[in-house]
């Protein structure tokens, strides 16, 4: 089993790990949007989710992964109180979970994005806008800039019923959007759209990461979440099997030099392998260990015209973390 | 709580529901005015007996309209509240800084505005069209329209209660089902009283305290009963105990219960709201 991936299940054991980090987040880092300690929803006997424990720091970009029926949605409605936790506790934006005053905080795209299909997309706009508790003199120019966000300007007037499903995503996204909320939710944001609109998404999120907002993305699409997320965690069958920064997460071993002036015995005398002309690997090398590496390299009279770490893609980790063989 | 009610009523008119049930209404209108001018021009009854003969004849008209307001309210309810559950609207709405009850509260306001208003257009202007054609006119038709108007309200939320935890086809079915058995038990309860067995008496009294809709209609019945309709029927002993005639008031006790069981169901519903998943 992989380092990061023991470490995600002994957080589950008995929270020691997820104790440690609310520690840390209270000793002057920036508190956390969401925390959760051993969250656990039961139906009937099957245990949907168990014992989930999350630290998402405030400003992020944090990705929430897993296969199908995993239990992602039914951890996001607990998030949002939209579904009763049967055990543990959690905090979204310091309240607690399904808290109105931290709601009136954070946009929402649900996965199963319906909108009263009656009502124009501007109209959708502007009851969301009062409900969520935006002044009515702020909420047409809201609502207006959440459709223009979205792509939907000159669709505004339309009954939501008129919309394609990707339109129909596009309003939810502006939903999620209005108000300026600190935690924005989204729910599988980009599965009803086409490739413009999954780039236009990833811009609205690093939009909302460059104005402080924090953003939970459930997602199952890895090159999504490889694109825009600081920190991942991988649920499967109810519970966290890994967690941490994707940046450390994908780091693996080995690195790549292209280097001149070196004879294949010099390389693996520094325990590489070579390739001449130009290519030599060090598959064992720590990534902290390349400026060692460069300076010996040089000694030897050779010349380094780049070196490139190897790194693992979110596909492979995400296969090993759920021991997919 | 308050745009909830604005949407819910905003969806009646969008989704047509305040047109069919304003057509409705007219072609109620139209009807029992025809009724009554026709009746009026071939009967040869005179004085009391014409008189009486058009008081049955609204009752009989009254009766089945509270029928049809008792489905509009029912169905109308079912629909709105889990049409919106099973859809995923309600998922986007209650993540919002709303608690569910306020959410239900402001479904149960904008359906109200919706079926009571229907209740009172129609159930006014089926009155004032036969006060036109038949110069008849019942002797208290604001408080029975009130008491028919309450039992479509007290489906209502009974339907609605249902459809926080079923589907919107099955709360409708059992709201309905459960109206026409209080309808049931209502007459076992007067044949009771009629022929003095306690029994059937319990039973029916039982029926009331279960489901007061059918006493509603019965304290609504006598407000549209002039007194000489009530001096013939009761001349006439038990074989008028029915459906169609009350003989006496409902006492305060029933209405008093009648608002009683509608908030303990409301209650039940936003208990039911404030558990399920949505």
């Amino acid at each position: 089993m992989l380092p990061e991936a023991n470490a995600g299940r002994s957080s589950l054991s008995g929270g020691y790990a997820v104790t440690q980090q609310l520690d840390r987040a209270a000793g002057g880092e920036p508190p956390a949007a969401i925390r959760t300690e051993l969250l656990e929803r039961r139906y009937g006997r099957r245990l949907a989710l168990r014992g989930l424990s999350l630290l998402v720091p405030r400003g992020s970009v944090f990705g929430f992964l897993g296969p199908n029926g995993a239990g992602k949605t039914t951890a996001v409605k607990l998030l949002l109180g939209l579904v009763r936790a049967t055990g543990g506790e959690g905090m979204v934006l310091g309240r607690p979970l399904g808290d109105p005053a931290a709601r009136r905080r954070i946009g929402y795209l649900p996965e199963l994005f319906r909108y009263q299909e009656w009502l124009t997309g501007r109209e959708v706009l502007l009851s969301h806008a009062a409900l969520a508790g935006v002044a009515k003199v702020e909420r047409s120019e809201a609502a207006e800039r959440a459709l223009a966000t979205v792509g939907l300007a000159e669709h505004g007037q339309r009954r939501v019923g008129t919309f394609s499903k990707g339109m129909q995503q596009r309003l939810g996204l502006a939903v999620a959007l209005l108000g300026e909320p600190e935690l924005v939710v989204l729910d599988e944001p980009t599965s009803a759209l086409d490739p413009v609109g999954r780039h236009d998404v990833r811009g609205i999120i690093h939009a909302l990461k460059d104005r402080g907002a924090t953003v939970f993305l459930n997602s199952h699409l890895l090159t999504e979440v490889e694109a825009v997320c600081d920190e991942v965690a991988v649920l499967d069958h109810g519970q966290v099997v890994a967690q941490g920064r994707l940046d450390h997460l994908l780091e693996a071993r080995g690195v790549d030099v292209e280097v001149e002036g070196l004879e294949v015995e010099d390389i693996e005398r520094l325990g590489g392998r070579f390739s001449p002309p130009r290519d030599a690997s060090f598959p064992q090398l720590d990534h902290r260990d390349v400026p060692a590496l460069v300076q010996k390299i040089v000694a030897m009279g050779g010349r380094v015209h780049a070196v490139t770490p190897r790194r693992a893609s979110l596909e492979q980790r995400f296969l090993d973390w759920l021991e997919v063989p | 709580m308050l745009e909830i009610c604005r949407l819910t009523i905003i969806e009646s008119l969008r989704r047509r529901l305040t047109l069919a049930l304003v057509g409705t209404t007219l072609l109620l209108v139209a009807v029992t005015g025809w009724a009554f001018a026709e009746i009026g021009r071939v009967s040869s009854l005179q004085g009391i007996e014409r008189f009486s003969q058009f008081s049955i004849l609204l009752l009989f008209l009254m009766l089945l309209f509270t029928g049809m307001l008792a489905l509009t309210a029912v169905f109308t309810a079912a629909a709105a509240v889990a049409g919106e559950l099973e859809s995923g609207v309600a998922a986007a709405v209650l993540a919002r800084p709303l608690r569910r009850g306020s959410y239900l509260i402001g479904k149960w306001l904008g359906l109200a505005a919706v079926v009571g208003g229907f209740a009172l257009l129609a159930g006014a202007g089926e009155l004032y069209v036969v006060s036109r054609v038949a110069a008849y006119a019942p002797p208290q038709p604001v408080a029975a329209l009130a008491l028919i108007m309450a039992q479509a309200l007290l489906l209502m939320t009974l339907s609605m209660s249902l459809a926080t935890r079923l589907s919107a086809v099955t709360s409708a079915i059992i709201a309905t089902s459960a109206f026409f058995l209080a309808w049931m038990l209502g007459t076992i309860d007067q044949m009771g009283v009629a022929l003095r067995y306690p029994t059937l008496m319990t039973v029916g009294e039982i029926g009331k305290i279960l489901l007061p809709t059918n006493a509603l209609w019965q304290a609504a019945e006598y407000y549209l009963e002039p007194s000489s309709l009530l001096a013939m029927a009761r001349s006439f002993g038990i074989f008028v105990q029915n459906p169609f005639v009350a003989l006496s008031p409902q006492p305060p006790a029933v209405l008093v219960w009648a608002g009683v069981w509608c908030l303990g169901v409301f209650g039940i519903g936003m208990w039911e709201l404030a558990r399920r998943q949505i």
